[in-house]
């Protein structure tokens, strides 16, 4: 049985309230780590959603659910954007960091992928008709 | 307004009073660091002390305001911890900002 089922507007505003309460759900299982590491792959998955899937445009809709699994919980969350290109999540790697004597250099952005892997234990991503489906697992430390 | 400041030693400390610099606030974070950082003197300590949650697009706000204060200025952030602190390790954005307990050593930090 979920623990948390959501269903709200793909809006930005919206990704805050939805962290924090799938944070709420997740607390009985995980430590303070594990819950600041599924909190940022939930913001950052939800983001991504809004800002490249629905491209910022208003009414797309986005779930968000959690479950007890052995040893941890799932996060789902499914949209019905654009999916997101085959294995780019999977395949995520955190880009190398610059250099910090030539700033202007430096990148703004490009780790969203890659901290979702990082922080979560299994991360999977299923494109389909139905809506695009991301599950995301953390397990107790 | 999310931000307050002083001006210790010559350093500008702009301290965060939003506890989220996600994408919802991450463009107004960054227009006003910028805002504040035009005509100071160059070297800025983020403290980052009231803030709990930072999402790649405050740190990317965050790196953008470093670029703004070119070759010759500095950036040195104070008071991350927890997640915000295990952000910057993740990102190894902890290589380009030097990051301290309180905004006192950053700021000895950057006069150093």
């Amino acid at each position: 049985m979920a623990l948390l089922t959501l269903n709200v507007d793909g809006e930005l505003n919206q990704v805050a309230p939805i962290a924090v309460a799938v944070r709420g759900a997740c607390a009985p299982f995980l430590d303070e780590e594990g819950l600041d590491a599924v909190e940022l792959a939930v913001v950052e998955a939800a983001t991504n959603v809004i800002r490249h899937g629905y491209g910022g445009r208003p009414g797309g809709r986005l779930s968000v659910s959690v479950e007890q699994v052995p040893d941890g919980v799932a996060v789902d969350l499914v949209d019905h954007a654009e999916p997101m290109p085959p294995r780019l999540l999977e395949a995520a790697e955190m880009p190398l960091p610059g250099d910090p004597d030539h700033v202007a250099g430096l990148a703004e952005s490009g780790w969203g992928l890659a901290l979702i892997r990082l922080s979560m234990d299994e991360v999977s991503y299923r494109p389909g008709p139905d809506g695009n489906w991301l599950r995301m697992i953390k397990r107790r430390a | 307004m999310m931000l307050s400041e002083e001006t210790r030693d010559g350093v500008l400390i702009l301290r965060c009073h939003e506890p989220r610099i996600d994408a919802s606030h991450a463009p107004a974070f960054r227009e006003e660091v910028i805002r504040r950082i035009e005509g100071g003197p160059g070297l800025v300590v983020l403290d980052l002390s009231e803030v709990t949650f930072v999402d790649s697009s405050g740190l990317g706000a965050i790196v953008s305001c470093l670029k703004r204060l070119g070759p010759r200025g500095n950036m040195a952030i104070a008071g991350a911890r927890g997640a915000v602190m295990r952000l910057f390790t993740l990102t190894r954005m902890d290589k380009i900002f030097s990051l301290h307990d309180t905004a006192e050593a950053a700021v000895a930090r950057l006069n150093g």
